[in-house]
């Protein structure tokens, strides 16, 4: 009987050794099939995975190399990124491949130094999509949109890392597949597909660094200094009071004259109504574009993965103008559209539908106010 | 001599931030006022204006257009040459009637073109205006007080050369051609150029929209997207009544038909 006690205890004993021996080899390796836990449960999982490599992407210090690959074109660039102790985020993009290009970002405030134009493009982070923060909206938006799954894992780039797939929820979006580091949660791969499964674009580490202290010189663009002699150029792109370089600005080099009060995030008497489920806006602005006389207004949507942009702009054009266009080589998609005697344009990575049902949403709330001072101008002088 | 021609370049300074709709309310009032007052200045506003036209392409009524030009496929042959005369189709389909307007403001076109040369494209045209006060800091005497905001409009000259790529496409097509001729010379001119803006511009949007997240793509992206949007708006073009049909559309699909045969 004690004996049987015993054996018993030692039985439990063993299984439960067993067993924790079990769970430590699936986690350290993650590969045991055999003991994945219900579907439920795993998409749970998948959803606490879109967080981490929302969180990785924003937190955590890294440098590498990535390449971003469309259907006939594909670039190399390098980028470093950190978290200083105010919670300032700070990144610098280098293209490798073409013309020297580097980007200094600072939390949403952008630098786009080209130096053989001489120009640092001023801007706000908005629509582009920058690898690896892919995840701009919050991670639980985004699992309202997409049917997130977890998948296999993969080495990459030296690293373990687990896939996830997002499946859209309706037509409104592209399939993406993510690929983060199992350590990390730092994003390594992510893909795009469009309804017929294409490939449309593709970003990949190629080298990375994850987790070692990076140098605040790694942040800082190498033009820093020649930006602020006078041969250079700042484009204050979005209408909005210009941000002040990231070294202190000296009064020598050109500014732009001061701009009006317009602001971003302003109201640009534009509308979208009937948007797309699960896009929401995140910015609107007035932008200043080559040979156009007048600012365009910038609206931009997302559903927090994919974003959509919204031109509005005077049409110097007699009739109505429709076109809209997608492809199989691009993941962006465009509508244009003629609003209220303006040229409508609508772009973003998703489908066609979307750009098209954004588009047919846009409406005039009120008439711009440059407008009415130039034409008063022009009034008392004939 | 040097203060009288820093006041004038203050005064068009306003002229131009006003033109842009970039002034104070009080500002502009301001300025509006002193127009009314100054005939000179109402020359150089009305000056401008007639410039900004020209290169917008919307002052063709006046001026008899010509046949429409052979154009280089160089996307930017106007900023890239010298010599006026082989600017293309900027030369004849919208450089006549700047080459006018210019003459009657006293600006030369060569200071413009040679500025164009040495300067690449500018995104924003106050920024342009600053290019414009280094152009003046550099060689005072060589660049006329009234180009500058003639430089202003720099930014416009380059994307009107790269309307003349697709100009050329549009000419390769004998059907295009034929069915362009059909329109009244005015219309024509105007057709065209604002047919292949409006592609323009979309190209423009991407950029802005990607906000250079990739650059070493984006170059190569500007120019073939161009194409791949004929491309795909002639797929996804849904049959509509002949009075809804946008008129500019038509010349470019049946031209694309001509050289796909």
């Amino acid at each position: 009987m004690q004996r049987e006690m015993v054996a018993n205890a030692f039985c439990s004993l063993m299984l439960v050794l067993l067993g924790s021996i079990c769970l430590w080899v699936t986690n350290a390796h993650a590969r045991d099939r055999d003991v994945r836990p219900p579907s439920d449960v795993r998409d749970q999982e998948a959803v606490e995975w879109l967080e981490r490599i929302s969180k990785a992407a924003r937190e955590l210090p890294y440098s590498g190399v990535f390449v971003h690959q469309t259907v006939d074109n594909s670039s190399t660039s390098r980028v470093t990124h950190l978290l200083d102790r105010q919670g300032v985020e700070h990144e610098k993009i280098e293209a490798l491949d073409g013309p020297m290009h580097e980007i200094i970002r600072r939390n949403e405030e952008m630098f786009c130094y080209q130096p053989d134009l001489k120009i640092v493009r001023v801007d706000r982070r908005a629509s582009g999509r920058f690898f690896p923060s892919l995840i701009t909206g919050n991670p639980k938006l985004v699992s309202e949109n997409y049917r997130v799954k977890m998948g296999p894992i993969e080495r990459i780039a030296g690293f373990d890392c687990q896939w996830l797939t997002l499946e859209p929820k309706d037509e409104m979006r592209y399939a993406q597949k993510l690929c983060a580091e199992v350590g990390t949660g730092l994003l390594l791969r992510a893909r795009t597909y469009n309804d017929r499964s294409q490939l449309l674009e593709q970003f990949m580490f190629t080298q990375l660094d994850v987790n070692r202290s990076v140098a605040k010189t790694g942040i800082k663009s190498r033009y820093e200094q020649n930006a602020q002699t006078s041969t250079w150029l700042r484009d204050y792109s979005v209408k909005s009071p210009p941000a002040p370089l990231p070294a202190s600005s000296s009064p020598s080099s050109p500014s732009l004259p001061s701009m009006t009060s317009t602001t971003s995030d302003t109201n640009t008497g534009w509308l979208v109504s009937n948007l797309p489920a699960g896009f929401k806006k995140v910015m609107e602005m007035m932008r200043f574009l080559t040979g156009r006389p007048q600012p365009v207004a910038h609206l931009v949507f997302s559903d927090g993965l994919a974003h959509v942009s919204v031109f509005a702009e005077q049409s110097q054009l007699p009739g109505k103008l429709t076109a809209a266009g997608s492809s199989d080589e691009s993941p962006t998609s465009f509508a244009v559209r003629t609003v209220a005697d303006h040229q409508i344009t609508v772009m973003g990575e998703v489908p066609l539908a979307t750009v098209q049902a954004i588009a047919d949403g846009v409406t005039r709330t009120r008439a711009d106010r440059p407008v009415e001072i130039d034409k008063t101008a022009q009034k008392l002088i004939r | 001599m040097a203060n009288t021609s820093n006041t004038g370049n203050t005064r068009n300074e306003k002229l131009s931030a006003l033109m842009d709709g970039e002034l104070t309310r009080d500002d502009a009032l301001a300025v509006i006022k002193a127009l009314g007052q100054n005939d000179s200045q109402r020359g150089d506003w009305d000056c401008y204006h007639l410039i900004g036209d020209a290169l917008r392409g919307q002052v063709m009524q006046d001026s008899t257009p010509q046949a429409i030009p052979q154009v280089t496929a160089d996307a930017r042959p106007v900023a890239r040459t010298k010599e006026p005369h082989v600017n293309a189709s900027v030369t004849t389909q919208v450089a006549a009637p700047i080459d006018s307007t210019l003459t009657r403001c006293r600006v030369s076109t060569e200071a413009i073109f040679a500025q164009l040369a040495a300067e690449p494209t500018v995104f924003a045209p106050a920024a342009a205006r600053n290019l414009a006060q280094q152009v003046r800091r550099a060689k005072p005497s060589a660049v006329h007080q009234k180009t500058r905001f003639a430089l202003a409009m720099a930014a416009s000259v380059v994307t009107v050369s790269a309307i003349g790529v697709i100009a050329f496409k549009q000419q390769q097509g004998s059907v295009a051609s034929a069915v362009v001729a059909q329109q009244t010379p005015a219309k024509q001119a105007q057709a065209l150029a604002d047919g292949s803006a409006s592609e323009i511009r979309v190209n423009d949007y991407l950029l802005v929209h990607r906000q250079f997240a990739n650059p070493g793509a984006l170059q190569a992206a500007a120019l073939k997207r161009t194409e791949r949007t004929e491309r795909t708006e002639r797929m996804n073009q849904q049959p509509l009544p002949v009075n809804q049909q946008p008129r500019i559309e038509q010349p470019r699909i049946e031209q694309r038909e001509a050289v796909n045969q």
